[in-house]
């Protein structure tokens, strides 16, 4: 069977759907590893954004994406159903709980190290952040973004939002979001071209 | 959008928020589409959004892709050594959005090999899979020492992939980065294996497409071996978000990739790779380097590099030449096959002379006279010699013609062979029209077709503006648009204009309230400097100026040069104007008594207290608040316009606003003349000097050895002439691009709604101003709103 990492598709938006299906139908460790991996990269970038400038020197998006699989794995079979977009949704809420949890965790100064990033993926040896070079740049770029502009990437990317749901989320019409969407890419552009052009 | 706008594609006028919204709704299509199981390409989205938003949605995309390769999780190095079909994948060498490279090996043959395997959007393209299939045989069977080998092209798991051999080497892009660049002979020798490479690979019917640094490596024996095939059809979106590149530059892509015209893609796009590549390594730079997608794409179109031994001077002029000649616009402009390239190449490293010579200057003139109305003066010159140039070929020819600004074309054929052009079959002895539909975005239209004529056979192409309701009664522009004649055209023979004159007299002269002390100079322009003669033909023309029923005064119009009559209004006007008197003025063609166009004006006392506040506003910004000098003379015209709008005086607020441009205009104009003649001077040089070589050498007998010595020396001579000729016009052109582009006081002013409500107030009706502005002035007019002002204007 042709492994996953080959099957890159940047015009397959059905992956993600594919993959947490597969795992939420059969239940198997093996599936749900992959998944979990599979969503890693994705918490990671969520993370970097998410964290606002005061958390940022506190926490690690590293570690918030962790914590959140950690829990997404621990809590997984309470999960009912295998719609793909719900699954997101939840996924993201815990990692929202994490980051309060952890936020928390350091105003109470009771923080312990946290333990050691745990792989899920079956199949693979260790990884720490896959693709770590790309992700970085896109993090990089990500953090120069205001704040509502690396909101709508995150939400329509990462959460894979539809327009609508954004749109009623944030109190707005469709079109703004879409516009904001497009404003956003275009900052995100200018913003990689700019690290590229100081690297 | 409005129904005198030629172009429905045309974004040019939308508001910032309005082209935003398209953006935004294409790139919702887009997901849709892709959300539907589809996959579209951004470039299907060429021609709904046009030239300007079409970059800023491939580059949309493009950032999507960023994303979405940075999301890909874990890939690298988890998952490998990993069996897949007859290969064990060991580690990953590159990825990019078309697919990925791996080092791998063939478990039966032991073979080490470099594994490129297609995402999977190219595979469900059946077009594009068959594509792939059908030139990953053909390269199989291509044994070359250029190109990296090709063991196999097949799939595994619906996943198509090919296996060529593993080369250890830097590419070029890495030699440059790390400044170890060969130097110029040294590239040119290189450089001719993978020229030969390429013949090879044309020979076979395979396109690489992607020829640039970065897939041009350098083996352990200084071999420079071509590797990394664009098998798949590489689109804009992918080119920016391959990994390795500066991000988001396509910068090795040809004028006809940009373009996205897949028909034209051809040898000759492997040229223009080759070439920029030779650029590079020359000149240590890309041939065109910009941040901005859109700026690289018009640069890539239509703007010339910097010549080479500009940046290095050490380069030999053999070597820049063949580079620049492959950087040729125009397929047909460059070095006709790799080839060919290839011959050039060796001979530039032995240094020898070499064929490639980039278009020269008289050459460039002659084609950018035909674009730009400026340089037509010269043009007229020049298509004398012209001439020269285009009878060369001998035998039957084809030749590229090329049409400029939307058109009505009639091509008054010889002896043409039959063939379709634009829907229509084409036979001999017949007068073809041609309706050319106006081009999405371009302002003017291109249209390239190649028509086979035997020698002997002439043909015209004549344009005009469109016509309305079916007449061509205003068809003012209508002129020749040269003869190409195909061998025995006489040389030394201008080409004729005929066609109506072409006017643009209609705001310079008052209309509406004018006071005595406006009654200033009026203008007439006679057409451009392109309907020189018609200007003799018309020398019997004349102003008429009429109070009540009586012809006061008459000023021939007698310009057998020049292009404008600027005369002061008649003193037999002036001394009949007083408050309340109403003039009636007009044009009058030749042989007619009726005007052509005709307002009238009326005659309004003098106010003081007008002229007075008028002062004041001249005192008041004259105090040191606005230090600029420019901004204090906007800002003081633009109120003067509007205290006089205010008080009816709209032509005295037009006269407040037009007069500084004017004058800058006619300095740069009057310039810009002076160098039409020295860039005539100037080429006729050139053309004598090519001429002259160009007969010595069709004297020389091969075997004669006194005559071999007597040519060389004096191609020796005639060449110092041509570099002579050939730095006078470089002189030229820089100065000229410089007016072209320098910036024009009153070009940028925002003049918005003063000048919107000075040209109502002249105007009064829709039709009026269409006529006498959108219609007849647009060009002229363009320039002076800025984009905003421009597309409100337009939508009234």
């Amino acid at each position: 069977m042709m492994p996953d990492l080959l099957s890159f598709d940047p015009m397959d938006l059905g992956r993600t759907q594919r993959l947490i299906v597969r795992a939420l139908e059969s239940g198997e460790e093996v599936h749900r590893g992959d998944m979990l991996e599979y969503l890693r990269p994705r918490l990671v970038l969520w993370a970097t954004s998410r964290l606002s400038p005061g958390l940022r020197a506190k926490l690690e998006p590293d570690d918030v994406a962790q914590e959140a699989l950690l829990a997404v794995h621990k809590s997984i079979d309470t999960f009912q159903g295998t719609n793909h977009r719900a699954f997101l949704a939840w996924v993201f809420k815990i990692a929202e709980n994490r980051i309060r949890d952890l936020a928390d965790h350091h105003k109470a100064k009771k923080r312990q190290r946290i333990e050691p990033i745990t792989d899920f993926s079956q199949t693979s040896p260790s990884t720490v952040v896959a693709r770590s070079e790309e992700v970085q740049r896109v993090a990089t770029a990500l953090e120069t973004l205001p704040e509502d502009y690396a909101e709508v990437i995150r939400l329509r990317r990462f959460e894979e939002l539809s327009v609508a749901d954004i749109a009623e989320l944030k109190d707005t019409s469709a079109n703004a979001v879409r516009i904001r969407y497009c404003r956003a890419l275009k900052a995100l552009k200018q913003a990689l071209l700019d690290a590229e052009g100081e690297a | 959008m409005k129904h005198d706008d030629p172009d429905p594609a045309s974004h040019d006028d939308m508001t910032d928020d309005q082209a935003e919204q398209v953006l935004a709704e294409a790139l919702e299509d887009f997901h849709r589409r892709r959300a539907r199981g589809e996959r579209p390409n951004e470039a299907d989205y060429r021609k709904q959004l046009g030239e300007e938003l079409y970059p800023q949605f491939v580059e949309l995309v493009a950032a999507e892709t960023i994303i979405d390769l940075a999301l890909e999780p874990a890939g690298d190095e988890t998952h490998l050594p990993l069996a897949w079909g007859p290969y064990t994948l060991i580690h990953e060498i590159a990825r990019g959005a078309a697919g990925v490279v791996y080092e791998a090996i063939h478990r039966k043959l032991g073979r080490k090999v470099a594994l490129k395997v297609l995402r999977t959007g190219v595979d469900t393209d059946r077009v594009a899979r068959e594509r792939f299939h059908r030139e990953a045989r053909a390269l199989a069977h291509v044994k070359h020492d250029n190109i990296v080998e090709i063991y196999e092209a097949d799939e595994i798991d619906g996943r198509p992939y090919y296996a060529m051999s593993l080369v250890n080497g830097p590419t070029l892009k890495e030699l440059l980065k790390s400044g170890q660049a060969p130097e110029p002979r040294e590239v040119c020798r290189g450089l001719a294996g993978v020229a030969d490479a390429l013949a090879t690979l044309h020979a076979e019917g395979i396109i690489h497409r992607d020829v640039k640094p970065q897939n041009i490596i350098v083996d352990a024996d200084g071999r420079y071996m071509l590797a990394d095939f664009g098998l798949a059809r590489s689109s804009l979106a992918e080119t920016m978000t391959q990994s390795g590149d500066a991000l988001g530059t396509p910068l090795y892509m040809s004028p006809e990739q940009i373009l996205g015209n897949r028909d034209e893609i051809e040898e000759r796009t492997d040229v223009y790779g080759l070439g920029a590549t030779l650029y590079e390594m020359l000149a240590h730079q890309p041939p065109f380097k910009t941040d901005n997608l859109q700026a690289l794409m018009r640069m890539i179109l239509h703007e010339r590099p910097v010549r080479i031994r500009d940046v290095n001077p050490a380069v030999p002029k053999a070597c820049s030449n063949i580079a620049e000649t492959c950087l040729q616009k125009e397929l047909r402009d460059r070095v006709g096959s790799a080839a060919a390239l290839r011959d050039d190449l060796m001979a530039a490293a032995e240094g020898e002379r070499v064929a490639a010579a980039p278009m020269t200057r008289f050459e460039r003139a002659v084609r950018q006279a035909s674009k730009h109305p400026v340089l037509a003066a010269a043009a007229v010159v020049l298509l004398a010699i012209g001439v020269w140039f285009v009878t060369r070929p001998p035998e039957p020819a084809t030749i590229d013609l090329q049409i400029y600004g939307p058109a009505m074309a009639k091509l008054d054929g010889g002896a043409l062979e039959p063939i379709p052009w634009m829907g229509r079959e084409l036979a001999s002895n017949r007068t073809y029209e041609l309706e050319i539909v106006p081009d999405d975005t371009e302002t003017y239209l291109t249209l390239h077709e190649t028509l086979v004529a035997e020698p002997g056979s002439r043909f015209t192409i004549r344009r005009g503006l469109e016509p309305r309701d079916g007449t061509n009664s205003r068809a003012g522009m209508d002129a020749k648009y040269g003869e190409l004649g195909v061998e025995r055209a006489e040389p030394g023979k201008p080409a004729s204009h005929r066609g109506p004159v072409e006017y643009v007299a209609q705001v310079q002269f008052p209309r509406g309230r004018v006071r005595p002390s406006d009654l200033g100079d009026f203008e007439v322009q006679l057409g451009s400097a392109k309907h020189e003669r018609k200007i003799v033909e018309h020398s019997k023309s004349a102003i008429d100026f009429f109070i009540g029923a009586d012809r006061v005064a008459s000023v021939p119009i007698a310009g057998d040069e020049a292009a404008y009559l600027r005369a002061p209004i008649p003193t037999a006007v002036r001394e009949r104007a007083e408050p309340g008197t109403v003039v009636r003025w007009g044009y009058r063609l030749p042989g007619s008594d009726s005007l052509v166009d005709e307002a009238t004006f009326e005659i309004v006392a003098e106010d003081p207290s007008i002229d007075a506040r008028l002062a004041k506003i001249a005192q008041v910004f004259e105090r040191d608040w606005v230090s600029n000098a420019i901004e204090r003379e906007r800002a003081i015209r633009l109120m003067s316009a509007e205290l006089l709008l205010q008080n009816e005086l709209p032509y005295a607020a037009w006269r407040t606003l037009q007069a500084p441009f004017e004058a800058e205009e006619r300095a740069v104009e009057a310039e810009m003349a002076r160098h039409g003649d020295a860039m005539a001077a100037a080429t006729a040089k050139l053309g004598e000097a090519e001429g002259a070589l160009q007969a010595l050498y069709d004297r020389v007998p091969p075997e004669d050895e006194a005559a071999r010595a007597a040519y060389d020396k004096a191609l020796k001579a005639a060449e110092r002439r041509v570099e002579e000729a050939d730095r006078d016009l470089s002189v030229f052109y820089e100065r000229h691009i410089a007016l072209q582009e320098q910036p024009r006081m009153f070009r940028s002013l925002p003049l918005l709604s003063v000048q919107q409500a000075v040209l109502e107030r002249l105007f009064p009706s829709r039709t009026q101003r269409q006529d006498n502005v959108w219609y007849r002035k647009h060009a002229q007019w363009r320039g002076m709103f800025s984009d905003e002002a421009w597309s409100a204007y337009r939508s009234r």
